[in-house]
């Protein structure tokens, strides 16, 4: 069983370039495109790990993350905060809110996937 | 037209009098304590907008701001005179008001007390200072409009750069796995052009936020060794690039600095990148060293070095030593105005010191601060208290089986929430109304009074009515509960979770629960009660394995105080052993330690995820820091 990521993004061309190099190693996608979706999914689908996007129409990644860290069958999974601002606070709104570990965007896909490895080990490697 | 002849008081030189009463600039007014004119010079009927000669009116009726002359008069009274004070006046005429200057003075004039009154128009002076004011106003909006819009702009230039350099990348990903080679080159210019453009947009919104005051300092604790580490590693490639060698010189038993990780970092790698940048097969040494008051750090480089003229306007933004440097060398020219910037920002500041031809060496000095007596500039915002002082929601347990109470009361006390406990209906009633709790959980077969009596009194009082009731019960009878009133009917034996989140829907989240670990039963009563005091539950054991045992047992606590020195098990094995159990990865550990930690025993611990809190005068005040600023 490889890995289930779920990909919370709204921007289509970063949701398809994030998920095809993921993709390509071995971990199996999928996407919400809002935080209420992406709170949703999370119940629904248990994913191993959330990629969250702090800017997000209808709910934002804060609150979403909120939410999941909130809800005690959801608590337990690992959300890595993605923010393209870059700007100081956010990380620590993201901790805040219950975020795991937090990566700026354009992701730096090594450390973004050491990062995922640490949070989401995977039982075949 | 003939003003009335001097007095003898003044002068007797009618010429002297003949001076004043021409001058062309300065206003001469005399006029009686309730401001009727006596004397008025030729200036002042000019600058009143009155015919040479006319009867005046009182000077009250002048004023624009009468409150501006009571104050005045009230200022004279007090001292008994009044110099340079600035006032509104209307014109007799109809024209613009005008501004003046004015000086009062008690004075005899014809034989009664009187008031000279010396005046000076300013108006034009007071028009170029509104102009001026207007014109800051102006100029500091427009500052804030541009920085926000740098703000924006950059962002919006990020978006489309974030896709040329990840689907660069992509591709050539994908053309590797695909044996198609020979587009890779030009793939990677297309990168690293990207990542190039991104670094000075980057830099350019760091500029433009330090410029418009909206950079914020995130003070934390900083170990040395592992941002060293860090740079190292960053670099290594850097130097390689022009062949250089990369050098760290660092002592042992660095204190844990208190400053922005984020900052030092980019100040540390600005510098160590530009060494590397204007060096060429030579070498770049970053050494760095404690003096009482300060850590520093230095860095080295053998490079092209500058010379005085170049040093000057190092740190200017946008200006590197000369144009024909960003030709050869790139970059934005900010990178030094930003590390200096940066590293004021964090009460310390870089200099530098080169020789042409030579190298240069650059310093950054950074205040070795402690905890306690760091100025703290304003913290970005944190979530919000969970609890904010204030104690847990109460819920009123009503049953007449102990177990019951001691089963459920846990599970709540656990989860945060305050439980009075009744046995029988009577009880009850008397506690709801005394104690009005949050929610009530209601058994139904209790003797004498029964649950569905208390209920229908419950939902009959007012003052009780808006209550929440649970029923828990070993009947069956839901449909009958909600008739009467009851909010929820739950069935014993009760479901944990089902329990917890029907009462959570009713009474809120409550603050959770804190397992206290200390060796010293002082210690831990002393801790529970400022704990409980925040209204949260807490739990409290005496050693690592009951720690490690009652985590088991339980469900994973808001957050765990631990205390260092206990026997058996200390507090670095008991958290190290945590923190490789999946489930606690996540707890939440304050440590509360009498111990003058060493710098690796600091390190542990905060590699850990430890907040580190002294015993000490100052420890409740710290531990109700940590808690406020705790996850929710």
């Amino acid at each position: 069983m490889s890995v289930r990521i779920l990909l919370v993004e709204d921007n289509p061309e970063n949701r398809d370039m994030l998920s095809r190099r993921l993709i390509r190693r071995g971990y199996q996608m999928s996407f919400a495109m809002d935080g209420a979706q992406a709170v949703q999914l999370t119940q629904a689908e248990l994913p191993d790990l959330v990629l969250m996007d702090l800017s997000l129409p209808v709910m934002d990644g804060w609150e979403a993350t909120r939410r999941l860290k909130a809800d005690p069958a959801t608590r337990a999974i690992p959300v890595i905060a993605l923010t393209a601002h870059a700007m100081v606070g956010d990380r620590e709104r993201a901790v805040a809110a219950g975020a795991d570990d937090y990566d700026t965007k354009p992701v730096d896909l090594e450390r973004l996937l050491e990062k995922i490895q640490r949070l989401a080990p995977d039982p075949g490697s | 037209m003939n003003n009335p002849p001097a007095p003898l008081q003044l002068s007797d030189d009618h010429q002297t009098i003949r001076l004043l009463d021409l001058s062309p600039s300065a206003v001469i007014i005399v006029t009686t304590k309730g401001g009727e004119f006596l004397f008025a010079n030729r200036r002042a009927y000019e600058l009143i907008g009155a015919a040479q000669g006319t009867p005046l009116p009182n000077t009250a009726e002048l004023y624009v701001d009468l409150d501006r002359r009571a104050e005045l008069l009230a200022k004279f009274k007090a001292q008994g005179w009044l110099r340079n004070e600035e006032a509104e006046f209307k014109r007799l005429n109809g024209q613009a008001n005008i501004w003046i200057l004015l000086s009062w003075e008690r004075m005899t004039y014809n034989a009664q007390s009187a008031l000279v009154v010396w005046m000076f128009d300013i108006t034009e002076r007071k028009a170029a200072e509104a102009a001026m004011e207007e014109a800051r106003d102006l100029a500091e909006r427009a500052n804030q409009t541009k920085a926000e819009f740098l703000a924006n702009m950059s962002h919006e230039l990020r978006t489309p750069l974030n896709a040329i350099i990840g689907y660069a990348q992509i591709l050539q990903e994908e053309m590797e796995d695909s044996g198609q080679s020979a587009v890779l080159p030009d793939l990677k210019r297309i990168e690293s052009a990207g990542k190039h453009l991104l670094g000075l947009i980057n830099d350019m919104l760091d500029l433009s936020k330090i410029e418009a005051g909206r950079m914020e300092v995130y003070l934390e604790p900083v170990v040395l060794p592992r941002l060293l580490d860090e740079l190292q590693s960053m670099g290594t490639q850097l130097a390689a690039a022009k062949g250089n060698r990369l050098e760290f010189v660092v002592p042992e038993n660095l204190p844990v600095l208190r400053t922005d990780y984020t900052k030092l970092k980019q100040s540390l790698l600005n510098l160590m990148s530009n060494g590397c940048k204007f060096t060429e097969n030579g070498l770049v040494r970053l050494t760095v060293s404690l003096t009482p008051e300060e850590v520093l750090f230095e860095l080295r480089d053998t490079g092209i070095g500058m010379t005085p003229a170049q040093l000057e306007k190092l740190f200017q933004a946008f200006t590197q030593a000369d144009a024909s440097t960003t030709r050869q060398f790139g970059g934005t020219g900010l990178g030094l105005a930003i590390t200096r910037r940066l590293c004021r920002m964090l009460g310390g500041d870089v200099t530098v010191t080169s020789t042409p031809g030579e190298g240069s060496v650059f310093t950054i000095n950074l205040p070795l601060r402690e905890e306690e007596d760091a100025a703290e500039p304003p913290q970005p915002e944190r979530a919000p208290a969970a609890a904010s002082g204030a104690a847990g929601p109460l819920v009123l347990l009503v049953d007449d089986d102990p177990q019951i109470h001691d089963l459920i009361g846990t599970m709540l006390a656990r989860e945060g929430y305050r439980v009075e406990h009744a046995n029988g209906g009577k009880e009850a009633l008397e506690k709801a109304r005394a104690e009005h709790p949050t929610v009530i959980l209601l058994d139904v077969m209790m003797p004498q009074v029964d649950g569905w009596a208390v209920l229908g009194i419950l939902k009959a009082d007012p003052a009780l009515k808006d209550i929440p009731v649970v029923i828990v019960s070993l009947l069956d009878e839901r449909p009958l509960g909600l008739t009467l009133g009851a909010a929820e009917f739950l069935n014993k034996p009760v479901d944990r979770s089902r329990l917890i989140d029907t009462v959570r829907a009713y009474a809120g989240a409550a603050s959770g629960c804190v397992l206290v670990v200390d060796d010293n039963e002082d210690d831990r009563e002393v801790a529970s009660r400022v704990l409980e005091a925040q209204g949260f539950s807490v739990a409290s054991v005496g050693d690592g394995p009951s720690a490690l045992a009652w985590l088991e047992a339980n469900p994973v606590p808001a957050l765990m105080l631990l205390d260092l020195l206990m026997d058996g098990m200390n507090g670095f094995s008991l958290l190290d052993k945590i923190r490789h159990n999946p489930t606690l990865r996540e707890l939440q550990v304050v440590v509360l330690s009498a111990l003058d930690l060493s710098s690796d025993d600091q390190e542990f611990l905060i590699e850990r995820g430890a907040t580190i809190i002294p015993k000490g005068p100052n420890a409740r005040a710290a531990l109700l820091k940590a808690l406020k600023s705790m996850r929710p």
